[in-house]
Protein backbone atom coordinates (compact mmCIF):
# COMPACT_ATOMS: atom_id res chain seq x y z
CA UNK A 1 0.00 0.00 0.00
CA UNK A 2 2.80 2.62 1.21
CA UNK A 3 4.52 1.54 -2.67
CA UNK A 4 1.49 2.55 -4.17
CA UNK A 5 0.89 5.43 -1.86
CA UNK A 6 4.81 6.52 -2.87
CA UNK A 7 3.82 5.77 -6.93
CA UNK A 8 1.14 8.17 -6.77
CA UNK A 9 2.57 10.91 -5.44
CA UNK A 10 5.50 11.14 -8.16
CA UNK A 11 3.41 10.34 -10.62
CA UNK A 12 0.49 12.69 -10.15
CA UNK A 13 1.38 16.04 -7.28
CA UNK A 14 -1.07 18.41 -6.99
CA UNK A 15 -1.16 21.26 -4.49
CA UNK A 16 -4.03 23.61 -4.69
CA UNK A 17 -4.71 24.81 -8.15
CA UNK A 18 -1.83 23.25 -9.80
CA UNK A 19 -0.83 20.04 -10.86
CA UNK A 20 2.32 18.58 -11.77
CA UNK A 21 3.14 15.79 -13.45
CA UNK A 22 6.03 13.93 -15.38
CA UNK A 23 8.51 15.49 -13.63
CA UNK A 24 12.08 14.45 -13.86
CA UNK A 25 15.52 15.65 -13.67
CA UNK A 26 18.29 15.25 -15.91
CA UNK A 27 21.43 13.44 -14.23
CA UNK A 28 24.53 15.55 -14.19
CA UNK A 29 27.60 15.61 -12.16
CA UNK A 30 28.59 18.01 -9.03
CA UNK A 31 29.42 21.63 -10.40
CA UNK A 32 27.90 21.18 -13.87
CA UNK A 33 24.28 22.28 -14.85
CA UNK A 34 21.19 20.16 -15.50
CA UNK A 35 17.24 21.06 -16.26
CA UNK A 36 14.16 19.96 -14.32
CA UNK A 37 11.20 19.18 -16.33
CA UNK A 38 7.34 18.62 -16.22
CA UNK A 39 3.82 19.27 -16.97
CA UNK A 40 2.26 22.04 -15.12
CA UNK A 41 -1.46 22.22 -15.18
CA UNK A 42 -3.63 24.67 -14.24
CA UNK A 43 -6.64 23.53 -12.68
CA UNK A 44 -8.15 26.74 -11.29
CA UNK A 45 -10.70 28.92 -13.00
CA UNK A 46 -8.27 31.79 -13.18
CA UNK A 47 -4.99 32.50 -15.14
CA UNK A 48 -1.81 31.73 -12.68
CA UNK A 49 1.45 32.80 -13.63
CA UNK A 50 5.03 30.88 -13.06
CA UNK A 51 7.56 33.16 -11.94
CA UNK A 52 10.36 32.04 -9.49
CA UNK A 53 12.08 28.33 -8.92
CA UNK A 54 14.33 27.59 -6.28
CA UNK A 55 15.99 23.86 -5.11
CA UNK A 56 18.79 23.30 -2.69
CA UNK A 57 20.40 20.97 -4.97
CA UNK A 58 21.80 24.26 -7.12
CA UNK A 59 23.51 27.17 -6.63
CA UNK A 60 21.44 28.94 -9.25
CA UNK A 61 18.21 28.20 -10.02
CA UNK A 62 15.58 30.30 -13.10
CA UNK A 63 13.67 29.28 -15.76
CA UNK A 64 14.96 29.18 -19.01
CA UNK A 65 13.56 28.74 -22.33
CA UNK A 66 16.11 26.86 -25.22
CA UNK A 67 15.54 28.74 -28.70
CA UNK A 68 16.76 28.00 -31.79
CA UNK A 69 18.08 31.38 -34.09
CA UNK A 70 19.85 30.92 -37.25
CA UNK A 71 20.20 27.62 -37.08
CA UNK A 72 21.97 27.28 -33.85
CA UNK A 73 20.60 26.55 -30.44
CA UNK A 74 20.76 28.81 -27.27
CA UNK A 75 19.64 29.57 -23.93
CA UNK A 76 17.87 32.26 -22.26
CA UNK A 77 16.39 33.28 -18.87
CA UNK A 78 13.01 33.86 -19.37
CA UNK A 79 10.88 36.01 -17.04
CA UNK A 80 7.32 35.06 -15.56
CA UNK A 81 5.35 32.19 -17.44
CA UNK A 82 1.51 32.33 -18.02
CA UNK A 83 -0.89 29.02 -17.64
CA UNK A 84 -4.19 29.83 -18.44
CA UNK A 85 -7.09 28.36 -17.09
CA UNK A 86 -7.05 24.84 -17.71
CA UNK A 87 -4.03 24.88 -19.78
CA UNK A 88 -0.93 23.05 -19.37
CA UNK A 89 2.98 24.43 -19.37
CA UNK A 90 5.46 22.11 -20.80
CA UNK A 91 8.77 22.54 -19.20
CA UNK A 92 10.36 19.86 -21.56
CA UNK A 93 13.85 19.60 -23.67
CA UNK A 94 14.74 21.80 -26.03
CA UNK A 95 12.07 24.59 -24.90
CA UNK A 96 11.38 26.22 -21.11
CA UNK A 97 12.68 24.07 -18.36
CA UNK A 98 14.16 24.93 -15.00
CA UNK A 99 17.89 25.37 -14.71
CA UNK A 100 19.36 23.76 -12.28
CA UNK A 101 23.54 25.76 -11.93
CA UNK A 102 26.08 24.70 -10.45
CA UNK A 103 25.15 21.58 -8.70
CA UNK A 104 25.98 20.72 -5.19
CA UNK A 105 26.24 16.92 -6.00
CA UNK A 106 26.00 14.00 -8.66
CA UNK A 107 22.64 13.46 -9.60
CA UNK A 108 22.18 10.17 -10.46
CA UNK A 109 19.85 7.90 -12.27
CA UNK A 110 17.36 7.10 -9.91
CA UNK A 111 17.52 9.35 -6.92
CA UNK A 112 15.60 12.22 -5.68
CA UNK A 113 15.56 15.74 -6.24
CA UNK A 114 12.92 18.27 -4.88
CA UNK A 115 12.19 21.48 -6.69
CA UNK A 116 9.74 24.51 -5.60
CA UNK A 117 7.78 26.41 -7.87
CA UNK A 118 6.43 29.74 -7.04
CA UNK A 119 2.95 30.50 -8.79
CA UNK A 120 1.35 34.09 -8.32
CA UNK A 121 -1.82 32.58 -6.77
CA UNK A 122 -1.24 28.59 -5.94
CA UNK A 123 1.89 29.86 -4.04
CA UNK A 124 4.97 27.75 -3.39
CA UNK A 125 4.01 24.12 -4.87
CA UNK A 126 7.11 21.45 -3.84
CA UNK A 127 7.95 18.94 -6.47
CA UNK A 128 9.74 15.79 -5.74
CA UNK A 129 11.37 14.05 -9.37
CA UNK A 130 13.57 11.21 -10.14
CA UNK A 131 16.79 11.94 -11.75
CA UNK A 132 16.59 10.06 -15.10
CA UNK A 133 19.43 10.35 -17.93
CA UNK A 134 16.69 10.68 -20.70
CA UNK A 135 12.94 9.98 -21.46
CA UNK A 136 13.43 6.60 -22.85
CA UNK B 1 11.54 1.57 -74.23
CA UNK B 2 14.31 3.72 -74.88
CA UNK B 3 12.86 6.32 -73.00
CA UNK B 4 11.91 4.00 -69.99
CA UNK B 5 15.77 2.73 -70.02
CA UNK B 6 17.14 6.05 -69.97
CA UNK B 7 14.57 7.23 -67.43
CA UNK B 8 15.16 4.01 -65.20
CA UNK B 9 19.08 5.03 -65.76
CA UNK B 10 18.44 8.86 -64.13
CA UNK B 11 16.52 7.66 -61.38
CA UNK B 12 19.15 5.10 -60.46
CA UNK B 13 21.97 7.74 -60.99
CA UNK B 14 20.05 10.40 -58.56
CA UNK B 15 19.12 8.53 -56.33
CA UNK B 16 22.85 7.24 -56.19
CA UNK B 17 23.95 10.54 -55.75
CA UNK B 18 21.56 12.07 -53.54
CA UNK B 19 22.24 9.67 -50.52
CA UNK B 20 25.02 11.75 -49.99
CA UNK B 21 25.02 15.55 -51.12
CA UNK B 22 27.89 16.23 -49.38
CA UNK B 23 32.01 15.30 -49.53
CA UNK B 24 34.25 17.12 -48.12
CA UNK B 25 37.96 15.83 -47.17
CA UNK B 26 38.71 17.02 -43.95
CA UNK B 27 41.89 14.96 -43.72
CA UNK B 28 44.74 17.92 -43.93
CA UNK B 29 43.30 19.73 -41.08
CA UNK B 30 43.92 16.83 -38.29
CA UNK B 31 44.32 18.75 -35.07
CA UNK B 32 46.04 17.48 -31.92
CA UNK B 33 42.90 16.58 -29.30
CA UNK B 34 43.28 14.85 -25.69
CA UNK B 35 40.11 12.52 -24.67
CA UNK B 36 38.65 11.57 -21.34
CA UNK B 37 41.77 9.54 -20.22
CA UNK B 38 44.32 12.11 -21.00
CA UNK B 39 45.65 10.38 -24.30
CA UNK B 40 46.44 12.63 -27.16
CA UNK B 41 45.21 11.81 -30.64
CA UNK B 42 45.72 13.28 -33.89
CA UNK B 43 41.58 13.72 -35.25
CA UNK B 44 40.66 13.10 -37.57
CA UNK B 45 43.57 11.47 -38.77
CA UNK B 46 43.27 8.77 -36.02
CA UNK B 47 40.00 7.76 -37.18
CA UNK B 48 40.99 7.16 -41.03
CA UNK B 49 38.89 3.61 -41.90
CA UNK B 50 36.72 4.16 -39.56
CA UNK B 51 33.10 5.96 -40.55
CA UNK B 52 33.21 8.44 -38.07
CA UNK B 53 30.33 10.47 -36.13
CA UNK B 54 31.57 13.66 -34.76
CA UNK B 55 29.39 16.47 -32.75
CA UNK B 56 30.92 19.36 -30.94
CA UNK B 57 29.42 20.07 -27.44
CA UNK B 58 30.37 22.11 -23.85
CA UNK B 59 29.62 19.87 -20.71
CA UNK B 60 27.90 22.47 -18.57
CA UNK B 61 25.30 22.80 -21.21
CA UNK B 62 21.49 21.44 -19.57
CA UNK B 63 19.73 20.99 -22.75
CA UNK B 64 21.10 20.65 -26.31
CA UNK B 65 24.17 19.00 -25.15
CA UNK B 66 23.28 16.00 -23.34
CA UNK B 67 20.48 15.25 -25.90
CA UNK B 68 23.19 14.96 -28.59
CA UNK B 69 25.73 12.81 -26.66
CA UNK B 70 22.68 11.38 -25.63
CA UNK B 71 21.88 10.03 -29.40
CA UNK B 72 25.49 9.37 -30.05
CA UNK B 73 24.77 6.56 -27.23
CA UNK B 74 21.89 5.81 -29.37
CA UNK B 75 23.78 5.21 -32.24
CA UNK B 76 26.13 3.43 -30.61
CA UNK B 77 23.89 1.07 -29.15
CA UNK B 78 21.91 0.40 -32.85
CA UNK B 79 25.29 0.11 -34.23
CA UNK B 80 26.60 -2.64 -31.86
CA UNK B 81 23.01 -4.58 -31.81
CA UNK B 82 23.02 -4.71 -35.57
CA UNK B 83 26.80 -5.85 -35.78
CA UNK B 84 28.19 -3.17 -37.84
CA UNK B 85 31.41 -2.69 -36.91
CA UNK B 86 34.31 0.44 -37.76
CA UNK B 87 32.48 3.10 -36.30
CA UNK B 88 33.84 5.75 -33.79
CA UNK B 89 31.97 8.48 -32.08
CA UNK B 90 33.23 11.58 -30.99
CA UNK B 91 31.94 14.94 -28.80
CA UNK B 92 34.31 17.46 -29.12
CA UNK B 93 34.42 19.98 -26.49
CA UNK B 94 34.11 24.03 -27.78
CA UNK B 95 34.41 24.93 -24.12
CA UNK B 96 38.45 23.58 -23.17
CA UNK B 97 38.96 25.86 -20.59
CA UNK B 98 35.92 24.22 -18.46
CA UNK B 99 36.07 20.68 -20.11
CA UNK B 100 39.49 19.47 -19.08
CA UNK B 101 39.73 15.35 -19.02
CA UNK B 102 39.00 14.65 -15.91
CA UNK B 103 35.19 16.65 -16.20
CA UNK B 104 34.83 14.57 -19.30
CA UNK B 105 35.71 11.38 -17.61
CA UNK B 106 33.20 12.54 -15.01
CA UNK B 107 30.39 13.69 -17.64
CA UNK B 108 30.82 9.96 -19.34
CA UNK B 109 30.54 8.25 -16.08
CA UNK B 110 27.47 10.04 -14.28
CA UNK B 111 26.04 9.12 -18.04
CA UNK B 112 27.29 5.45 -18.33
CA UNK B 113 28.64 6.59 -21.70
CA UNK B 114 30.70 2.89 -23.12
CA UNK B 115 33.94 4.48 -24.33
CA UNK B 116 35.02 1.47 -26.21
CA UNK B 117 34.49 3.69 -29.31
CA UNK B 118 33.16 6.84 -28.18
CA UNK B 119 35.66 9.13 -27.59
CA UNK B 120 34.90 12.88 -25.26
CA UNK B 121 37.97 15.16 -26.61
CA UNK B 122 39.37 18.52 -25.43
CA UNK B 123 42.42 20.21 -25.91
CA UNK B 124 43.86 23.20 -26.79
CA UNK B 125 41.84 26.50 -27.79
CA UNK B 126 43.44 27.20 -31.12
CA UNK B 127 43.46 23.30 -31.83
CA UNK B 128 39.36 23.34 -31.19
CA UNK B 129 39.17 26.49 -33.41
CA UNK B 130 40.32 24.90 -36.33
CA UNK B 131 38.28 22.16 -35.93
CA UNK B 132 35.20 23.96 -35.98
CA UNK B 133 36.07 25.63 -38.78
CA UNK B 134 36.67 22.64 -40.28
CA UNK B 135 33.35 20.92 -39.47
CA UNK B 136 31.61 23.88 -39.39
CA UNK B 137 30.80 24.87 -36.09
CA UNK B 138 30.49 28.22 -34.62
CA UNK B 139 29.82 28.66 -30.87
CA UNK B 140 29.26 32.22 -29.13
CA UNK B 141 29.89 32.82 -25.63
CA UNK B 142 26.83 34.59 -24.00
CA UNK B 143 27.37 36.82 -21.11
CA UNK B 144 28.98 35.70 -17.96
CA UNK B 145 26.56 35.80 -14.62
CA UNK B 146 27.63 35.01 -10.98
CA UNK B 147 26.39 32.46 -8.63
CA UNK B 148 26.07 33.84 -5.01
CA UNK B 149 29.62 32.62 -4.01
CA UNK B 150 31.03 34.50 -7.33
CA UNK B 151 31.33 31.23 -9.63
CA UNK B 152 30.71 32.72 -12.96
CA UNK B 153 28.27 31.14 -15.32
CA UNK B 154 27.78 31.80 -19.03
CA UNK B 155 26.15 29.40 -21.81
CA UNK B 156 26.90 28.83 -25.20
CA UNK B 157 24.78 29.39 -28.62
CA UNK B 158 26.09 26.80 -30.64
CA UNK B 159 25.65 25.12 -34.02
CA UNK B 160 23.26 21.82 -33.51
CA UNK B 161 24.83 19.00 -35.31
CA UNK B 162 26.27 15.43 -35.81
CA UNK B 163 28.78 15.47 -38.99
CA UNK B 164 29.43 12.04 -40.56
CA UNK B 165 32.76 11.31 -41.67
CA UNK B 166 33.53 8.33 -44.15
CA UNK B 167 36.42 5.92 -44.04
CA UNK B 168 38.37 8.26 -46.50
CA UNK B 169 37.81 11.60 -44.32
CA UNK B 170 35.58 13.00 -45.98
CA UNK B 171 32.27 14.81 -45.10
CA UNK B 172 29.41 13.15 -45.83
CA UNK B 173 26.06 14.33 -44.22
CA UNK B 174 25.28 15.98 -41.23
CA UNK B 175 22.18 15.98 -38.75
CA UNK B 176 20.70 17.99 -36.54
CA UNK B 177 22.36 16.90 -33.02
CA UNK B 178 19.72 16.98 -30.77
CA UNK B 179 17.20 15.00 -32.34
CA UNK B 180 17.75 12.68 -34.78
CA UNK B 181 16.51 9.85 -36.99
CA UNK B 182 18.16 7.07 -35.72
CA UNK B 183 17.09 4.49 -38.73
CA UNK B 184 18.32 7.15 -41.21
CA UNK B 185 21.87 7.42 -39.70
CA UNK B 186 22.11 3.49 -39.30
CA UNK B 187 21.02 3.44 -43.14
CA UNK B 188 23.69 5.64 -43.78
CA UNK B 189 26.42 4.21 -41.82
CA UNK B 190 25.03 1.04 -43.98
CA UNK B 191 25.40 2.65 -47.08
CA UNK B 192 29.02 4.00 -46.20
CA UNK B 193 30.26 0.17 -45.30
CA UNK B 194 28.46 -1.15 -48.45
Amino acid sequence: MLYFLSFLFFFFQTEGKISVENQWIRNAGKGMNTAFFADVKNISSKTDTLFKVASSLAKLVQIHETYEENGMMGMREVGNLEIKSGQTLQLKPRSYHVMLIGLKKDLKEDQIGEVTLFFKHAGAVKVKAKVKNMIK
Amino acid sequence: MKYFLLTLISLVFVSCQSKFPEKEFVGNSSESLCNQDSVMVDFPKKFNGKILLVSFIFTNCPDICPLTTHNLQLIQQKVKEEKIGNVSLAAISFDPERDSPSVLKKFAEVRNLNLSNYNLFSGKRENIKSLMETFHIVAIANDTTFTEDGDPVYFFTHTDRITLVDQDLNIRKSYRGSEINLEEIISDIKNLRD
